[in-house]
């Protein structure tokens, strides 16, 4: 399991969110791993601006759609969030939240969270 | 024959799934050509028709029957401050209600009056109701163009980032790109090439548009040896939200919140500072900033949009938020935020670019086979477009490039490009993953860019600032960008789409800079604090670009020549 921890906060810091992400390598079957990021929550976070957030701070080999309406209303940012189907740009998240992201499994799978709708 | 390199054949080749691009895909098939679309990411999923909020302006008359195409088209040339090319914008007037037409038998849907008549309402700087309003907004408008699309058997590619279109003997023959997926690189060889790739917002930190309108296309159309037009004009959005930060960057319709909802634009003090008449967008840009440069902005740097009223007259506010904008309203409120009872704050973000690919009324470029469409293509609305006004030039300018683009295809032979060229764009590609001392990040660049651009070269310009902006760009494009590293994954590596976006991104802000440097006066949404009023003696010119043996040329054209078809019309 990878590990990457977030720019500020400390893991004992309550404030602190905890994001898993499954990631899936392809073409080969080989089993799925994880990778844990530790990040500061920040005022209006949403589960897309998190991975944007790991993208361009913790781990630019993260790969998510980076498309978003903003809006709820697209589609594109679809992924699993401890196991049921949201849109990353609507799913808000609190101080101390601990989730599993994964791709949404209703579409085939390109790489981590990135499938083809 | 390069080694392993997929290549794909079809008739025209399309570029970018938004608006113009599908409007464009579905003309140039329905005159039988094989047509393929690529979008660098998911269709429906991707592009700024998918946010564009709710005005779609067309002269139809039936909310007043006094309007018709040449009110519209004075209103056009007036919003544009002297630098809409009269002939597009000509044929904007005449071809909007037709391509409007079209999306309704799309199945498109738009209000209607129960009489069975469209909805229309009345914009900034437009003097009848036109503005329609699509249900589900530009989603709607995209989703309504796809079915069509499909219909119609166009081919499409998605995830496929397209880097440079091949002209062998000058003329266009295909293009080629990475596919994101896979990671690996395809070429396609066409015999007309539409680029229809949407606008370069994204080189101010502070937008309101999606990851993807980078501008991309605009350079492969300059880098194909096109000419660019008025780089500098990109039009600031007034009002999108600063705070609450959830909202951040949300773009708030002040046309309809201000005319029609009842709502106000305040200041730090709680005064009203718009004039009676709401102005057109680059006016209200210049002053909200009038309040902010004299100390009277909000807590967050901004103004309050306030729709609030008291608690007893809150049901009517709510009412007229549901009938105008229902989507957005039901949107805030998942967000926790009711507007009828608590104000935000808003300021302007980057939000349209005006300038882009120079085409002809035919939206041809000044390369053979090469056209271009929608928000790429410039000279349409001049210094400031009018709200509304989007999304038909996607309409009318993608049809007739897709129809122009068909025509050319069905009269050339096979063009065959030359392997060379191929070849360098692969290495190009290529060349990120290579090891190099002192790795920079590409988005990390691109977020340094951004920010560069925004306090040096954004709404507020001055000599100074552009020169500092034009020396760091000058130091970013031979250090920094010879230093980007991309880590060695081939399937979406989206360091890989930085990596090629900031490199046109780098060659945009020089032409934008440039530009805003040698336009010494202000207009429209170009606001010179050096220079700060419009000089109509020395400046109603256009700022071309064209690449010449490798070099960025600028020079200035006077604007404003006459339209041929109608020698009237200043």
């Amino acid at each position: 399991m990878d590990r990457n921890s977030g720019q500020t906060g400390s893991s004992e810091s309550g404030n602190q969110i905890e994001i898993r992400i499954r990631r899936l390598p392809t073409p080969s079957k080989e089993e799925a791993k994880e990778s844990v990021y530790f990040l500061p929550f920040m005022d209006g976070l949403t589960l897309h601006r998190a991975l944007e957030y790991i993208y361009n701070q913790l781990d630019p080999s993260i790969a998510f759609r980076p498309y978003t309406c903003n809006k709820g209303i697209c589609m594109s940012c679809l992924v699993s969030v401890d196991k049921r189907t949201r849109q990353a740009c609507t799913t808000f998240l609190k101080p101390g939240d601990q989730i599993l992201v994964e791709a949404d499994s209703a579409h085939p799978v390109v790489r981590d969270l990135v499938t083809i709708p | 024959m390069v080694k392993n390199l997929e290549i794909r054949k079809t008739d025209v080749l399309v570029i970018g799934g938004g608006g113009a691009g599908c409007r464009a895909a579905i003309e140039a098939a329905s005159s039988g050509c094989r047509v393929l679309l690529a979008s660098k990411y998911p269709v429906t999923k991707s592009g700024a028709t998918v946010v564009a909020e709710s005005f779609y302006s067309v002269p139809l008359g039936d909310a007043d029957p006094e309007d018709n195409p040449d009110r519209y088209l004075e209103d056009i040339l007036k919003g544009g401050c002297g630098l809409s090319d009269p002939i597009l914008a000509r044929r904007l007037a005449s071809e909007n209600c037709d391509r409007a037409r079209d999306l309704d038998a799309y199945g498109v849907r738009f209000k209607r009056e129960e009489s069975g008549r469209f909805f229309q309402m009345r914009g900034p700087g437009h003097r009848y109701p036109r503005a329609l309003l699509p249900a589900r907004g530009g989603l709607g408008i995209i989703r309504g163009l796809y079915r069509e699309l499909k219909r119609r058997q166009v081919e499409v590619i998605e995830d496929l980032f397209v880097t440079k279109i091949l002209t062998p003997s000058g003329r266009a023959a295909g293009g080629m790109g990475l596919d994101l997926r896979h990671g690996t690189p395809l070429a396609i060889e066409s015999k007309a090439v539409v680029i229809a790739t949407g606008g370069y917002s994204r080189l101010w930190s502070y937008n309101d548009v999606p990851c993807d309108c980078t501008g991309d296309g605009i350079v492969m159309a300059y880098d194909a040896g096109a000419d660019l037009i008025d780089m500098e004009m990109a039009l600031f959005y007034p009002t999108a939200v600063i705070h609450p930060p959830i909202l951040y960057g949300l773009e708030m319709p002040h046309g309809l919140l201000l005319e029609h909802v009842g709502g106000r634009l305040l200041n730090g003090r709680q005064e009203e500072f718009l004039p009676e008449n709401l102005p057109t967008r680059d006016v209200m840009v210049v002053l909200i900033y009038r309040e902010l440069f004299e100390g009277r902005g909000s807590p967050h740097g901004g103004v309050f949009l306030d729709v609030s009223r008291p608690e007893t007259q809150r049901d009517d506010a709510r009412h007229k938020l549901m009938t105008y904008l229902p989507e957005k309203y039901n949107y805030l409120l998942k967000y926790g935020i009711d507007i009828s009872r608590e104000p935000v704050e808003v300021a302007p973000m980057a939000h349209y670019t005006l300038g882009g690919v120079r085409i002809d009324s035919d939206c041809q470029t000044r390369v053979g086979g090469l056209y271009a469409a929608g928000e790429a293509a410039g000279n349409i609305h001049g210094a400031n477009r009018l709200a509304g006004n989007a999304l038909p030039e996607t309409q009318v300018f993608g049809a007739k490039a897709g129809e122009r683009a068909a025509q050319w295809a069905k009269e050339q032979e096979e063009i065959r490009w030359d392997d060379s060229d191929v070849m360098h764009e692969v290495k190009m590609m290529e060349s990120f993953f290579e090891g190099r001392e002192e790795a920079m990040n590409p988005s990390h660049l691109k977020a340094k860019l951004q920010d560069l651009m925004w306090s040096h070269a954004g709404v507020e310009r001055e000599e100074g600032k552009l020169k500092k902006a034009l020396a760091e760009i000058g130091r970013m494009k031979s250090e920094d960008r010879e230093r980007v590293v991309i880590p060695s994954i081939r399937e979406y590596n989206l360091q890989w789409v930085d990596a090629l976006e900031v490199s046109a991104m780098l060659d945009l802000s020089e032409m934008v800079v440039r530009s805003a440097l040698l336009r010494k006066e202000t207009r429209g949404h170009h606001f010179r604090l050096d220079y700060p009023e419009r000089n109509d003696r020395d400046w109603l010119k256009h700022i071309l670009i064209r690449k010449e043996k490798g070099t960025m040329n600028v020079w200035t054209e006077t604007a404003g020549k006459p339209d041929p078809a109608n020698p009237g019309i200043k």
